[in-house]
């Protein structure tokens, strides 16, 4: 298990290119899917707070 | 069909039916392909365990240059029939083609250290796929660079569609000069010269890329829709009092 786990990081020699490849991918799109729910996440509080105020100056 | 899904509030019902099911899809296809790309698939004869690079390097570019023809027919469209759906689409597609496009570039530079020897060649393929990050970074500053918002997105609109002349450059550089960069194997008349066991996993990638690309953009296109509101609303409110 262990050798296995060991050829498997080491990928031939070139673990480093193949392991720097794929963590960076994954670094990036999960840093885009967070930033984008949090715009999506901000923008509905706005729009929420803003209506709350609207519906207070009404009453 | 345009007509009825360009409508905001069918569009937002549409969006936040589909965000769950691209979600999935692309968790899917991006687990599995992932397992083929690193366990199941065989190493190359020529270039060893390196070829597991291109399961993330090829859909990358692929949906940078997909990425890039969505804005600039949504612009065309925003700039014909001025529609506001238009802009909004290509204004969300924008971050995620520049990631594309950046992904595309690092994971080619890693690529190409082990096999080429270089980090970077000022070779057409890799060239034209440089300015494509340009033609992005230019894109999303050109918009944010007015006050008046719809003149930002006149003139990103605009840049866009002329930027668009790149990507049959950037398609068909590996025919018409001589490059490092090896030509098409996967998109051509003949079809793929690629064998099965490497064709899955890469398939799979571009299909999971693909679905991600489409949730995030409705995540964007949601949030801006939003946004808008919210600076209707805030006119609306200095106009009356």
């Amino acid at each position: 298990m262990l050798d296995f786990l060991t050829s498997f990081m080491n990928m031939g020699g070139y673990g480093y290119y193949i392991w720097g490849a794929f963590g960076l991918s994954a670094f990036v799109l999960i840093t885009l899917i967070i930033q984008s729910l949090k715009f999506l996440e901000s923008s509905e509080t706005q729009l929420h707070s803003l209506k709350e105020k609207e519906k207070n100056n009404e009453t | 069909m345009f007509n009825y899904f360009a409508n905001p509030f069918r569009f937002l019902r549409l969006t936040s039916k589909l965000q769950p099911i691209t979600m999935l899809v692309a968790l899917a296809a991006i687990g599995l392909g992932l397992f083929y790309a690193l366990v199941e698939s065989p190493p190359d004869y020529q270039q060893s365990e390196t070829v597991r690079i291109m399961y993330v390097h090829v859909p990358a570019a692929w949906m940078a240059m997909f990425c890039y023809v969505t804005i600039a027919c949504s612009s065309a469209v925003a700039l014909i029939w001025r529609h506001m759906l238009a802009n909004i689409i290509a204004k969300s597609t924008a971050p995620i083609g520049a990631s594309f496009t950046f992904l595309a570039l690092a994971t080619g530079s890693l690529w190409g250290k082990p096999m080429w020897g270089a980090w970077w060649v000022w070779d057409a393929r890799l060239t034209s796929m440089l300015i494509l990050f340009f033609l992005y970074l230019g894109y999303i500053v050109l918009y944010n660079a007015f006050d008046d918002q719809s003149r930002g997105a006149r003139a990103a609109a605009i840049l866009s569609i002329v930027g668009v002349i790149n990507i049959p450059i950037i398609k068909f550089s590996v025919d018409w000069w001589n490059t490092l960069h090896q030509p098409a194997s996967v998109i051509k008349i003949n079809g793929p010269t690629v064998h099965p066991s490497m064709l899955t996993p890469l398939m799979l990638m571009a299909v999971g890329y693909m679905a991600l690309y489409f949730w995030l953009l409705f995540i964007r296109t949601r949030a801006e829709l939003n946004i808008n509101k919210v600076r209707k609303m805030l006119i609306q409110q200095t106009e009356t009092h």
